[in-house]
């Protein structure tokens, strides 16, 4: 009788060990959000910001849409107060703003909103124009525009919410297939090796094999991208600019990639065929300078 | 005797209309966040067996087509939808057979016809895609949003 408990003890646990298994949640990193409305300088996004109510009232009704999804958001109105009188906005070129403002945010996506007010005889409409990308590479996540009935109404801020909550789950399942697309094929970086000012290297250097140093950085993108996949946008005896290079989302071990090791890895390389280097990190843009 | 071959003949008609798949599925009207509109076709010798088909081919076409003009105007189920299904083949089918009803917030029949080859009755559905997502997503079908 004992023997049978333990039997059915065993075979208990065992099939409730397998259920566990077979729920192991696949772990997914969420992404800091940033909506901001269309704009390039300071000036601009203040105005939309402040003097606009429609551009507030997308805003917040997209931002909201992705908190319900469980979703962080960074506030952009908080971002751009703190930013105020900070070095950033005393830049004499002011059109870097907005991408000094996204980098200092910590967000990884952010998400440009533009509100369009269209009065005519035959009824009013709005459209909300909005555009996901990644703020480490710019590329583009998601694009929709959220159109709302014409009707005969001077309330725009119902037209508004029409158009978004009408249309924001669609956007949402856009941005979730690019980053589907990224899990697969992993995510997008660049990088441009360049050379020192009075440096004796350049890429028609020759190794072994009448192996070009070109040939040799090509034959380690093959090696160390994702999937092999990196394109060489041009080379020159002076440069070399590699404008995609696919990267895992995570290392080996379930850690998150880390851009940097990627960066040390290529220098131990180059170091190894006796060249000296220094690097810049910028978002997912890497920059190699070869003494 | 005629009258015997003309309903055996009729019940021959009734049993070719079995229950299929198509992508008789149109969004209606504009839903709130989280929700859809549509009206589906379904095929089947009973009403309960064509409202059953119309209810299926609903959820399928969400999960592996999308409804154009929609909310959710791409599949719900990433990469090769239709192998996704396949493969979890004994999830879906218990889901076809008793979990779907759970995510019908309202469903509008029409009248059933049994001799219609264009669909033996059309029903237009509100559901609730918000759960039907959160359910996938909770049972590994769908990742969850983010990276």
């Amino acid at each position: 009788m004992k023997h049978i408990f333990n039997i059915i003890c065993i075979v208990c646990l065992l099939a409730n060990g397998a259920t566990l298994a077979g729920q192991t949640e696949k772990r997914t990193v969420q992404p800091k959000i940033m909506v901001l409305p269309r704009a390039n300088s300071y000036q601009d996004l203040a105005n939309a910001m402040e003097s606009n109510p429609n551009v507030r009232l997308s805003i917040s009704l997209i931002k909201e849409a992705f908190n319900k999804r469980g979703f962080p958001t960074v506030d952009f109105m908080a971002k751009l107060k703190n930013n105020q009188g900070q070095d950033a906005m005393e830049q004499a070129n002011q059109s870097d703003y907005k991408q000094e403002l996204i980098e200092s945010s910590g967000a990884d996506i952010y998400i440009e909103t533009e509100t369009i007010v269209d009065r005519t005889a035959s009824g009013n409409n709005v459209s909300v124009i909005v555009s996901a990308f990644d703020a480490g590479t710019s590329m583009s996540l998601a694009n929709k525009s959220f159109q709302s009935p014409r009707i005969f109404t001077e309330s725009f801020d119902k037209l508004i919410q029409t158009a978004v909550t009408e249309n924001i789950d669609d956007f949402m399942n856009q941005i979730q297939k690019s980053f589907d697309d990224m899990v697969v094929n992993g995510r997008l970086i660049s990088m441009s090796i360049t050379f020192a000012e009075g440096s004796e290297n350049n890429m028609d250097k020759e190794f072994d094999n009448y192996e070009l140093l070109s040939d040799k950085i090509e034959s380690w993108l093959s090696k160390n991208a994702y999937k092999s996949y990196y394109h060489v946008q041009g080379v020159t005896a002076t440069k070399m600019m590699v404008d995609e290079i696919r990267v895992p989302l995570t290392e080996e071990d379930g850690t998150s990639f880390r851009t940097a090791k990627f960066v040390q890895s290529f220098r131990k390389y180059l170091g190894d065929l006796g060249l000296t280097t220094t690097r810049d990190l910028k978002g997912a843009q890497i920059f190699i300078t070869i003494q | 005797m005629k009258q015997l071959i003309f309903m055996l003949l009729l019940v021959q008609v009734i049993s070719c209309q079995r229950a299929k798949y198509t992508g008789e599925s149109v969004s209606t009207k504009s839903a709130p966040t989280g929700s859809i509109v549509i009206k589906s076709i379904g095929y089947g010798p009973t009403i309960a067996a064509a409202k059953k088909n119309a209810m299926e081919n609903a959820f399928k076409n969400i999960f592996t087509k999308g409804i154009p003009n929609s909310n959710q105007s791409m599949p719900m189920l990433s990469g090769d939808a239709e192998q996704v299904l396949k493969q979890n083949n004994t999830y879906f089918s218990k889901f076809f057979d008793k979990g779907m009803q759970e995510y019908i917030v309202s469903q509008n029949a029409g009248g059933f016809d049994a001799l219609s080859r264009s669909g033996n009755i059309s029903v237009e559905y509100v559901i609730n895609l918000a759960s039907l997502r959160t359910r996938l997503e909770n049972d590994g079908i769908i990742r969850k949003f983010g990276l």
